[in-house]
């Protein structure tokens, strides 16, 4: 990573696209600056600190550069010279997230469980349990599936589609890519290395999820590890079972919110596209595939900021349709609810709704 | 210890920087005639287009001369006597003689006019290397309605092509020979460069030569071809290359030809002298003149090295250059201009882009390509690697796409 960083930071010319492209607040940084501060045995200075555990790693600075510099993996390497001075909240957000607790980290996360099951009692057996019985699929949704309604509905279309499959969900079963994201690279490698050995035990055939960060993080276990399953999100895998589907159309049109990891890092944009194209009119925002803007999920500095930058998103939606779909269910969970002028919706509720209305009819 | 290092470009300030990194002791001067401290130069395209303002340029963070220590001294080197170990540099009019201890040269080259403008001194014509020039650029850009004429179809001339025309102005694109943006560039890429440009308006002239140019005043109104035509014109920008600074070596007795000549640990032919970035031409290498950004910080990162006893190499390999033309990506890695006949060219047309890929005894050894989405991480992991490829070219892609 050393080697990589510091060629990248040869590669930099100034040219500042990246700067301009970020969607982070930033206050009077300049490359040079933030060039020095990326090298391995500087200082960073403050305005740096605050900017790099604000970055939320979307990769929007990528396809700007003209050199060819990857700026993410610079900041993240910046984030990772400073994991010792995180500030209190990553700390304690990371704690939360960590597989291997003990004491009385283990004791809260276990209380929190415990809550977990009691509310949602059907979900109950599918948290913190690792599935060993062979099956073709495995679901993997991670720490999401504490969200229990998109679970439930997931859970409704795989049944459907009628393939046996695994779940594989709960706090300790955590992707590793949140403590990618601050900078802590031993952490993460040990939590993807957790998360393999836990997959293999029901040896799939396919892994599925809805969720960007944990996709990622299963492509990098894919590449460190070599394994043999495919790897798809809940939206493509249901593709794949298009024909069993009724065709109705749901609503005049439906623009779509890209994923940054799933359709800019991945090139996985299309899924999404087609499915809208089945039940709907897809039109598309000017910001979107790789130049889609950010959920700012991962960034927990700023509220305020975030909020109002995710309202400028829907507005833009809001220019185009009504309804505004999205395919990440991190993405889905910032802007539902936010904005009671524009519908959003995960894209799985057409697959849904078109179900219940053909069902209403027969 | 006394290192001096000739010329404040980034080739001589990564030197100083190793060195300081290496020891905390010893006494650094850098002499550099602009007096501007390093600015990002391939950045002045967009400073010029207003995207940047100055102070964004700068390619250091304030108070980096005083915290590194570093003496930073305005003034023209010159001459050089390797035997004394003595220079003379001229400080505001003064002359004074100064001796060292490891002398770098960095000093960079000085832009080509062509022939054909004699040394006149025109108004409407123009280089594009420093900051003098790029602001002399943009005020005459603003009154200027015409014809940008840029001659030159190398690299420079390319992007300010692009440049110009992103900025709405009327530009044609002269090139002396049938090669664009690099020589040995793959004929289809060629094409496709081409076209791309005359899409976006810019007219491109090929293989001509011109054999009179028409002057009113201080001005240069028109360039005649040797096809007969008249070109009328309202500014020229010349992008013809660089000439490296050989005064100096010429002068100290350094072996050179179309630059310095350095080993693969950046000493020229005498002890205690180095050079690095721009002048300098690696004779040892397939690939001998590498004046591009990357490689002139590595090469003085590795001299500074070298200065205070260090023996690291330089490996020119895999050279690389990626850049945007009009949002569509172009790149080239190492050797994607080898002829021969143990090289095995492999090419694969995409809906919105063009690939090809150099293979030689498995293993691959260049590459370009234009448009799609591709990352140059990949391509230069293969090739630095060496990771021989099995199962043919299919293999080859599916590693790169990962």
């Amino acid at each position: 990573m050393r080697k990589w960083v510091s060629h990248d930071i040869d590669l930099c010319i100034g040219c500042n696209r990246c700067m301009e492209a970020c969607p982070v607040t930033k206050k009077h940084i300049t490359i040079a600056d933030l060039n020095m501060a990326t090298e391995p045995e500087t200082e960073v200075p403050q305005n740096i600190i605050d900017f790099s555990f604000n970055c939320v790693q979307c990769g929007r600075c990528v396809p700007v550069c003209p050199a060819g510099a990857r700026r993410d993996y610079m900041v993240l390497f910046i984030k990772y010279k400073l994991r010792a001075q995180k500030p209190g909240k990553y700390d304690k957000y990371i704690q939360i997230k960590d597989q291997d607790k003990r004491g009385f980290e283990l004791m809260k996360q276990k209380l929190y469980t415990t809550y977990m099951k009691l509310k949602h009692r059907d979900l109950r057996q599918y948290m913190g349990s690792v599935p060993s019985e062979n099956k073709e699929i495995l679901f993997y949704p991670g720490c999401y599936i504490n969200s229990p309604e998109v679970i439930r509905r997931t859970m409704k279309l795989l049944n459907f589609v009628g393939t046996p499959y695994n779940i594989l969900g709960g706090l300790n079963t955590c992707c590793g890519i949140p403590h990618l994201l601050i900078g802590e690279f031993e952490l993460a490698e040990k939590n993807m290395d957790l998360l393999h050995a836990k997959i293999n035990r029901s040896t799939p055939k396919i892994v599925i999820t809805g969720c960007a960060e944990c996709f990622e993080a299963l492509v990098r276990i894919k590449a460190k590890h070599k394994t043999e399953y495919d790897i798809l999100t809940v939206t493509e895998f249901l593709l794949t079972h298009r024909d069993k589907f009724p065709k109705v159309r749901l609503r005049p049109n439906i623009t779509l919110h890209d994923s940054c990891r799933i359709t800019r890092r991945y090139n996985r944009g299309e899924a999404p596209r087609k499915a809208i194209e089945m039940f709907s009119k897809l039109v598309e925002m000017e910001n979107s595939r790789e130049k889609t803007l950010c959920c700012y999920y991962w960034n927990m500095g700023h509220d305020g900021a975030n909020d109002k930058n995710r309202k400028k998103r829907l507005n833009e939606a809001r220019g185009k349709s009504k309804t505004l779909a999205c395919d990440c269910i991190t993405c889905y969970e910032k802007y539902v609810g936010l904005d009671d002028g524009i519908e959003v919706i995960d894209i799985l509720e057409l697959f849904e709704e078109a179900l219940d209305k053909e069902g209403g009819a027969r | 210890m006394k290192y001096m290092i000739i010329g404040g470009g980034c080739a001589g300030i990564e030197a100083a920087r190793e060195i300081r990194r290496r020891d905390s002791e010893v006494k650094i001067i850098i002499i550099d005639d602009s007096g501007d401290s390093f600015i990002f130069r391939p950045a002045l395209k967009e400073y010029l287009m207003g995207a940047i303002r100055k102070e964004e340029l700068r390619g250091l963070p304030a108070g980096f001369f005083i915290d590194k220590r570093i003496e930073f001294l305005k003034g023209t080197v010159t001459s050089l006597d390797a035997d004394k170990t003595l220079i003379t540099v001229k400080e505001n009019g003064k002359d004074t003689v100064k001796n060292y201890d490891k002398l770098l040269l960095a000093h960079g080259g000085r832009p080509n006019l062509p022939p054909y403008l004699g040394d006149r001194d025109l108004k409407n014509v123009f280089q594009f290397k420093s900051l003098g020039d790029a602001e002399s650029i943009k005020s005459h850009l603003k009154t200027s309605k015409g014809r940008c004429m840029v001659i030159g179809g190398g690299v420079l001339g390319v992007e300010t092509a692009e440049l110009l025309s992103r900025m709405d102005h009327n530009v044609t694109l002269l090139s002396r020979s049938e090669n664009l943006v690099f020589r040995g560039i793959p004929k289809r890429l060629r094409q496709r460069v081409r076209n791309l440009f005359e899409k976006n308006g810019v007219a491109i002239l090929m293989c001509k030569m011109v054999t009179d140019i028409e002057i009113s005043g201080d001005r240069l109104t028109g360039l005649v071809l040797d096809d007969g035509n008249l070109l009328e014109m309202d500014m020229l920008i010349a992008c013809t290359g660089i000439s490296p600074n050989l005064n100096l070596a010429a002068e100290a007795g350094l072996e050179i030809s179309k630059g310095i000549h350095v080993d693969r640990t950046m000493r020229t032919s005498r002890e205690n002298v180095f050079a690095a970035g721009d002048c300098v031409v690696l004779d040892w290498s397939s690939r001998k003149i590498l004046r591009l950004w990357e490689p002139s910080r590595r090469m003085g990162r590795i001299a500074g090295a070298n200065m205070t006893g260090a023996n690291e190499v330089f490996d020119p390999y895999p050279s690389f250059y990626h850049t945007y033309l009009f949002d569509v990506p172009l790149g080239f890695f190492g050797d994607f201009d080898t002829p021969g006949e143990d090289y095995d060219r492999v090419t694969r047309k995409t809906d919105d882009g063009y690939r090809e890929l150099v293979i030689k005894n498995n293993r691959l050894v260049g590459a370009s390509f234009m448009g799609g989405r591709p990352s140059p991480p990949p391509f230069l992991h293969l090739m630095k690697s060496g990771k021989k490829i099995r199962g043919g070219s299919d293999s080859c892609w599916m590693m790169i796409s990962i």
